[in-house]
């Protein structure tokens, strides 16, 4: 296990934490939801900026420290005798990453504005090497580790310069807003494979997948004051990157089967909507926060790379048409489900402009047994925060806040179907068992112009 | 961290959207160092040592079980009905060949449309090098992969160098390929094998070699 301190030197925005699947929208902390009038609203739901104050900026600087296991307990072709231990066995990794948050919010009586930047889709992943194969000549990919059927190495990400505006009719309490996106998502992996798309050691290769694309979206929502200046209720609709036709990403793909080559290639993936909710009871000295998602994972079907201009479109069982074989590069199957997350908290208030906030949260499981991978080595978790926030006079406000979450571990021994799909859409096994930490450090500093 | 991406984070770094230090490309490449590329020249002829004399062209003339062997899958060869016409006119010597692909799974079914007859002359020493021509497979005759499967190929061989029986007719030959894959992954696959055994009994077609040492190809 090898802590990656040189990733200390990079801001990212591929923090971790996830609300599920590798939906990071965790910016603002537990003060930052569908309910909340914070420059965040214009991601998490426009309508509640009809109700923040007359002008904020807001920079939430994330840290999330992952470790997390991978011990694959079973091979789609069998390891040679004196490959022993290349494709069976443990893998780990830590990574320590950090991504800033920004956003920035306007009100003009009713009307309230937001501009925010923010990377609510992101992951990345380095699993450690296999030293017992250092320097191996007969096989010189085993030192790359076992889950490097899967992934060696990746990076995703989708970020979001959002703006959004959001108006409260007094009279009634409600508030409606709207917000569009502007996406640009990007893409970088590298994995082992073969062109059998088994994990033969004999014929073992490289790909290395690089894309990225812009793409558009939206969000809606709704905000309405059920009691006078106590309790809130927040829905928003945020549209999937993309709109309805997917993402494309178009870069190119190399490849080393015992010859290099590259080529132009497009990356299809589809990321979901979601539906936010919220509720906000807040008295003079507490408040009280119920809020959640629930995201359609269930489009997350395939990261399919074809060559570029061509269609991907691969079946549930990984058949493909004649013309999308022809032209068809990697297929991924994910085959995901949709998933709830929820979580509840609250802050006190003391006096001084001391704030005391904490939650307890639970991610729903958007990955199946089946479908589990070390790309993305997910499932439920269980999740609390504490932290605290100070005023420093009118104009600045800073949080400190930490997350751990705890992944419930996986065993999907047996249960792995990744290499019993059709081809073209096939990949090795991934059988095993998974475990997975993240600490996640929210450093939230808000100034006020009013 | 290769200096590649330091300097790929210390940009990302200055714009404030900065992408991650996991190095996705330097790992492929890396790797690439390590296992270096699969080329060989196993079994290739050389035509300037190329000895014999040229056969008759009824000698080569007719049927023979091709397997085109690719670096990508040394052991697991196209297999084709490959069908031989000699000419020899006014001093020029030339072939013209057709190819049926052949199932992956049997090595003996054909699975698809013969290609269309290419000639290309023969030097008077016996060797020859084919003009590039596209070979088409389905999904059921690719040993790789069953998908289907375009590539562009180019035989190089001398005949004068081929394996004959006691009447001088031409039982064996076989070269070098060069070219490239099309699809579905384009890559270049220079210094694959050819070789071609006569089908002296179309009920019983001969093992399936591989090269020019006739390395039998993996059973099936």
């Amino acid at each position: 296990m090898k802590l990656r301190i040189a990733t200390l030197a990079c801001l990212l925005f591929a923090s971790h934490a996830s609300a599920s699947g590798f939906d990071v929208a965790r910016f603002g902390s537990d003060q930052a939801h569908a309910a909340a009038p914070t420059p965040y609203a214009t991601y998490y739901n426009p309508a509640a900026l009809s109700l923040t104050r007359k002008g904020e900026l807001a920079l939430d600087v994330i840290t999330a420290i992952r470790s997390a296991s991978y011990d694959r307990t079973d091979t789609t072709v069998a390891e040679p005798r004196d490959g022993r231990g290349a494709n069976l066995g443990k893998s780990s990794l830590t990574d320590v990453l950090v991504g800033p948050a920004l956003a920035a919010s306007f009100r003009i009586g009713d009307l309230g504005i937001g501009l925010a930047a923010v990377a609510p889709f992101a992951g990345s992943a380095h699993w450690d090497g296999n030293n017992s194969f250092r320097g191996n000549e007969k096989y010189p990919g085993a030192q790359d580790g076992r889950a490097r059927w899967h992934v060696i190495s990746g990076t995703s990400q989708t970020i979001y310069l959002s703006a959004g505006a959001g108006y409260n009719f007094r009279k009634i309490g409600l508030s409606l807003g709207a917000s569009a996106n502007l996406i640009y998502s990007t893409l970088d992996l590298t994995r082992a494979t073969t062109l059998q798309l088994d994990d033969a050691l004999a014929n073992e290769g490289r790909i290395h997948i690089k894309g990225s694309g812009w793409m558009g979206s939206f969000a809606v929502g709704a905000m309405w004051e059920i009691l006078r200046n106590k309790l809130w209720l927040g829905v928003s609709y945020q549209a999937p990157p993309g709109m309805y036709d997917g993402m494309t990403l178009k870069g190119k793909v190399r490849t080393n089967f015992g010859t290099v080559s590259s080529v132009d290639a497009d990356l299809h993936q589809t990321l979901p909507d979601f539906i936010r909710f919220a509720l906000r009871f807040r008295e003079p000295s507490y408040e009280l926060r119920l809020s959640g998602d629930y995201a359609r994972w269930s489009v997350f079907d395939n990261q399919c790379v074809s060559q570029r201009g061509a269609a991907c479109t691969i079946n549930k069982d990984g058949s493909a048409s004649e013309s999308v074989r022809e032209t068809l590069i990697s297929s991924s199957a994910r085959n995901w489900k949709d998933a709830l997350s929820l979580r509840l908290g609250g802050s006190y208030y003391f006096k001084g402009g001391w704030e005391l906030l904490g939650s307890l949260g639970w991610d729903g499981n958007p990955v199946p047994d089946s479908m589990l991978e070390p790309t993305y080595p997910l499932g439920t978790d269980v999740n609390y925060q504490v932290g605290g926030r100070y005023r420093f006079g009118k104009r600045w406000a800073l949080s400190i806040a930490y997350t751990g979450m705890y992944f419930l571990p996986r065993d999907t021994t047996g249960k792995s179907t990744l290499d019993t799909l059709m081809p073209p859409g096939n990949m090795p096994s991934a059988d095993g068992k998974y475990t997975q930490y993240i600490s996640l450090f929210n450093t939230f500093a808000q100034v006020y112009f009013d | 961290m290769s200096p590649r991406s330091v300097r790929a984070c210390a940009l990302s770094l200055a714009a404030l959207w900065l992408t991650g230090c996991p190095d996705p490309g330097g790992e492929f490449d890396a790797f690439t160092r390590r296992a270096g590329t699969r080329t060989t020249d196993a079994g290739m002829l050389s035509c300037e040592s190329a000895e014999g004399e040229l056969p008759e062209p009824e000698q080569l003339s007719g049927q023979f079980l091709l397997s085109v062997s690719t670096i990508l899958g040394r052991e697991t060869p196209f297999v084709y009905l490959l069908d031989v016409e000699v000419a020899r006119e006014d001093g020029s010597y030339q072939i013209t060949m057709s190819a049926t692909p052949l199932l992956a799974s049997d090595r003996k079914t054909p699975a698809g449309e013969a290609s269309e007859p290419q000639s290309f002359t023969v030097e008077p020493n016996g060797c020859f090098e084919s003009p590039p021509q596209t070979f088409m497979v389905a999904g059921p005759a690719n040993p790789i992969l069953p998908v289907p499967a375009t590539s562009e190929l180019s035989f190089l061989g001398s005949v004068a160098s081929a394996v004959r029986d006691d009447e001088g007719r031409v039982t064996f030959w076989c070269g070098q390929v060069n070219g490239r894959a099309i699809s579905p992954l384009p890559m270049p696959i220079d210094g694959s094998t050819f070789a071609a055994t006569r089908i002296v009994d179309p009920d019983a077609l001969p093992p399936v070699v591989i090269d020019c040492d006739m390395t039998p190809a993996r059973p099936l």
